[in-house]
């Protein structure tokens, strides 16, 4: 419950900052994408369950931002927020840049996902030469962004071995 | 085997978030009501946070702006008093082409826009996600905003109505890759249609073969038996003209009336479709 309540308050918080703040910080007409952010620290800390479930929510705060097709966001998210954590578990030994390097590789991952989401339910037009553009900006910022996000996830998910015990 | 049962479970929950997530586009597209009732709450409840935050946070914003923007700016200024004494010198013979342009319509039955009630709106959000071409306005069905009425700023069309609360509506702008108009050329009235194709690409638009379009022609959005527009909302300014033998059709690229990243008031004309 106490787990639930956290990822809410992280998950309102990202919209408000999305909204109020990143919206207004855009580099090249691209606004950073935190929600995505949300969805992959989860994936990174949590796992691949957590991050698929993590990422659906957060998907799903967005779609009902904007005027995209409900759910097409929370697909995206949350399949982007399992294969973090599937990539995640497959690391061996982490290193200072393996966080960043995750998240660029998978905010590529996602925003190219949400594109051909898009294109499947009939949404034409997005590959142009500005989705290079939102790919490099999205997956820099949130290369830049990952380690506070990920401590902000670690106080919402709680450390594993707590949340082990929880469990039990 | 632990590991392997959380594997197995994770596919399930996986499996389970994207059958939810395919349902709900299914519903979203089929048009279920709650779908939209959840959209317009959230618009509703977000509101005040959302924009409390863009209060905070606007110093930043214009911190941001200044920093990076500071010689687009200064260009923009330099041609925008350039195209003001321009236009200052047109303003009169546009007044007698409005007045003849009146004339054509009302000889035609098509309402001038002049005509229509409008209500101008604070744009309070510009687009929120980097696939979504859209603004909010700070008025809603309270003011008698309905979904799919036109939205104007100047002389030129900026989009559409899409959603509605009682004191917020969210604005699909024309760049939109959604977003289609059925438009006619001035003066030759050559008929298309124009298309949304995305942040920074402006419209573009297609007329069949054969008719007559020219560079500089002014595109107004073309009415009909049953409009999704009023006839005669200027939509763009025709800059190229090419031509596709192969499908029999001409394609336009369209420099817009309005620049849709400065955006701060916006009239809402309160006309609705015939259904």
């Amino acid at each position: 419950m106490r787990v639930a309540v956290r990822l809410a308050v992280i998950l309102l918080t990202a919209a408000v900052l999305e909204r109020g703040l990143f919206s207004q910080l855009r580099i090249h007409g691209v606004a950073a994408d935190v929600l995505l952010l949300v969805a992959i620290s989860a994936g990174m800390v949590g796992g691949s369950d957590d991050g698929a479930i993590v990422g659906f929510f957060a998907g799903l705060t967005l779609d009902l931002l904007v005027q995209t097709p409900l759910g097409l966001s929370a697909l995206v998210y949350c399949v982007t927020g399992y294969v973090v954590g599937l990539a995640q578990g497959a690391v061996v030994r982490a290193t200072r840049w393996q966080a960043p390097a995750l998240a660029f590789a998978a905010s590529v991952l996602g925003v190219v996902l949400y594109v051909v989401a898009s294109l499947v339910v009939g949404r034409s037009g997005l590959f142009n030469r500005h989705l290079i553009t939102i790919i490099v900006v999205v997956a820099s910022v949130n290369a830049i962004l990952i380690s506070p996000v990920n401590r902000a996830m670690r106080w919402a998910l709680g450390e594993p071995s707590s949340r082990r015990a929880a469990l039990r | 085997m632990a590991l392997s049962r959380r594997v197995g479970r994770s596919r399930f929950t996986l499996v389970l978030l994207i059958l939810t997530s395919i349902t709900l586009i299914t519903l979203d597209f089929r048009g279920f009501g709650p779908i939209d009732t959840a959209r317009s709450a959230a618009l509703s409840a977000f509101a005040p946070v959302g924009d409390a935050a863009t209060s905070v946070f606007r110093p930043v914003g214009n911190l941001w702006h200044g920093a990076f923007e500071n010689d687009d700016l200064r260009r923009e200024n330099e041609d925008l008093r350039a195209q003001l004494l321009d236009l200052q010198g047109q303003v009169t013979s546009d007044q007698v082409t409005r007045e003849q342009y009146q004339q054509l319509l009302t000889q035609l039955n098509l309402p001038f826009l002049g005509e229509l009630q409008t209500t101008k709106a604070k744009v309070v959000s510009g687009a929120i996600a980097n696939f979504d071409d859209t603004i909010e306005i700070d008025k809603g069905s309270d003011a008698g905003i309905k979904v799919k009425m036109p939205v104007t700023a100047g002389l030129g069309l900026v989009g559409t109505v899409v959603q509605v609360s009682a004191d917020r509506s969210v604005v699909r702008l024309i760049t939109d890759n959604s977003f289609h108009v059925g438009v006619s050329s001035v003066p030759f009235n050559a008929v298309g249609v124009a298309s949304g194709q995305g942040t920074n690409h402006g419209l573009t638009a297609q007329v069949s073969a054969g008719q007559a379009v020219l560079p500089g022609n002014v595109l107004v959005t073309q009415g009909g038996s049953k409009p999704l527009f009023p006839a005669g909302i200027p939509v763009g300014t025709v800059s190229s003209v090419t031509n596709d033998p192969a499908l029999l059709t001409q394609n336009l690229t369209v420099d817009l009336m309005v620049n849709l990243n400065d955006l701060a008031y916006v009239s809402v004309v309160m006309w609705e479709p015939v259904p």
